[in-house]
């Protein structure tokens, strides 16, 4: 019998580490984080109309654990970052142990960071575990002289059923041009992507220059660093290597301009 | 889940036939040798099923119906079919007059999900083949589960073990395995663990 209670204590003190994983695709009633995305803003520093942005842009770190470990080492080695924006794609499987393990690798970051949905963070459930762990897919927030816009651009993941992106939610958010002074989108896959909807490829090129404020469009998902306007238009796209690479973006904007260097 | 239907209502069939008749005493292998249900251990959050001892006790296929709820309305409860392989050598551990300790047991497990949310990925007119690299809804993986076996006095119940099971899953080892990530996790990181009974017949 006492080796009965001995290995029944055992179990006790294993079940209280919470290893028991039901299935893969499971999504706990109480997920260990939650809201991340409204919290990083919530933790952002004021900024006047006249400062300069300082954003370091990461993406795709899906099981790069290592490389995503030196980004982070890269990144906390410079000074007066503002915030951290990730391009999506944070998990391979979008299991929820995934979206653990790399949201608290992500938490040694000395800065708050704010999550775009990749098409990897929907597989399976991942759709509603992003939902629980950072929030709505599509938000936007102002900081000083710029509104971001982060929007769901995973098309395929959503059976290309013309609900992503959502357009209309999209130009709610650009066309009352009198309340922000420029607007920077953030997205996982850009629109010249052929996991974007080409149906509404056209229309979504449109909004965005449609009233003129869109500075600069920011996007991760091909897994290397570009920079250009595929439509020949004043809008360029700025895309975010992986986590593999080790490197990110150092962003700067102001009103009026931006300008990176990639590091 | 039909298949599973399916292979249930066939099992049920099999067991009728084998107590009408003694010509069909051929087919009583097909009478399970126990019945399994676990808690966890990434095949459901729980699982039932029979399974049958094959060559002798050493050797154990089990076959597996998991069940793990969602707390969600845009996702329906996850039912998944389980397969597992399970190898028991004959190292005991006396702990009394009717218990003892198996403490090497280890096998191979498969999942499989259903549902199109997870099978919606082999669709090549969504997805072109190998868009992505794993199939998401079937999943391999290795535990070890020692367990404590409970000898009991019943002419049909013969025995009732519990055990506590350790597994790796395919995921895991690719998550620990690639992109030199073993500096960043361990062996703890990507294991589940799982705890069930066994209820023998043999």
């Amino acid at each position: 019998m006492k080796h009965l209670v001995v290995i029944f204590s055992v179990l006790v003190v294993v079940v209280s580490c919470n290893q028991f994983d039901h299935h893969p695709y499971e999504v706990s009633r109480h997920t260990k984080y939650n809201n991340l995305n409204l919290k990083s803003i919530g933790a952002l520093n004021n900024v006047g109309k006249n400062d300069t942005l300082k954003i370091a842009l990461i993406g795709d770190t899906q099981r790069f654990f290592k490389g995503t470990d030196r980004v982070v080492e890269k990144i906390n080695a410079e000074k007066n970052v503002d915030f951290v924006i990730h391009t999506g794609d944070l998990t391979d499987f979008g299991v929820e142990s995934e979206y653990e393990m790399m949201h608290e690798e992500l938490t040694e970051l000395d800065y708050p960071y704010l999550l775009v949905v990749g098409n990897h963070d929907e597989i399976g459930n991942g759709d509603i575990l992003y939902d629980k762990f950072y929030g709505n897919d599509d938000f936007s927030f102002q900081l000083g002289h710029t509104k971001f816009v982060f929007i769901n651009t995973n098309s395929r993941e959503h059976d290309f059923d013309n609900s992503t992106p959502n357009l209309s939610w999209l130009e709610s958010e650009l066309k009352d041009t009198a309340t922000y002074e420029q607007a920077v989108l953030v997205m996982h896959v850009p629109p010249f992507n052929g996991d974007f909807n080409s149906g509404k490829e056209k229309e979504f090129v449109e909004i965005i220059n449609r009233y003129k404020k869109t500075l600069l469009c920011i996007n991760g998902h091909l897994h290397q660093h570009a920079y250009h306007n595929p439509y020949n238009d004043d809008i360029f796209y700025l895309n975010t290597a992986s986590a593999k690479e080790q490197q990110f973006i150092d962003l700067r904007i102001w009103e009026g301009g931006y300008k990176f260097e990639l590091k | 889940m039909r298949r599973l239907v399916l292979m249930a209502g066939l099992l049920a069939l099999a067991s009728n036939l084998l107590a009408q008749s003694d010509s069909t005493k051929k087919l009583s292998w097909l009478i399970p040798t126990e019945v399994r249900v676990q808690y966890a251990g990434n095949i459901g959050a729980v699982s039932v099923g029979p399974a049958w001892n094959i060559f002798n006790e050493n050797f154990n296929i089990h076959i597996g119906i998991g069940y793990t709820p969602v707390p969600k309305m845009r996702s329906r409860d996850i039912f998944s079919g389980n397969f597992k392989l399970t190898y028991t050598p004959k190292t005991t551990i006396r702990l009394g007059n009717n218990f003892d300790l198996k403490p090497l047991v280890f096998g191979f497990a498969y999942s499989h999900t259903y549902g199109r949310r997870y099978n919606k990925y082999n669709n090549t007119s969504l997805y072109e083949k190998g868009y992505y690299w794993w199939d998401p809804a079937n999943r391999f993986g290795f535990y070890y589960s020692p367990e404590i076996n409970i000898e009991t006095n019943n002419k049909t119940l013969k025995a009732v073990a519990l055990y506590f099971e350790t597994s790796i899953w395919d995921m895991g080892i690719y998550t620990l395995t690639g992109n030199g990530n073993r500096d960043q996790l361990n062996f703890y990181d990507v294991s589940s663990f799982g705890a069930g009974v066994r209820f023998k017949f043999y």
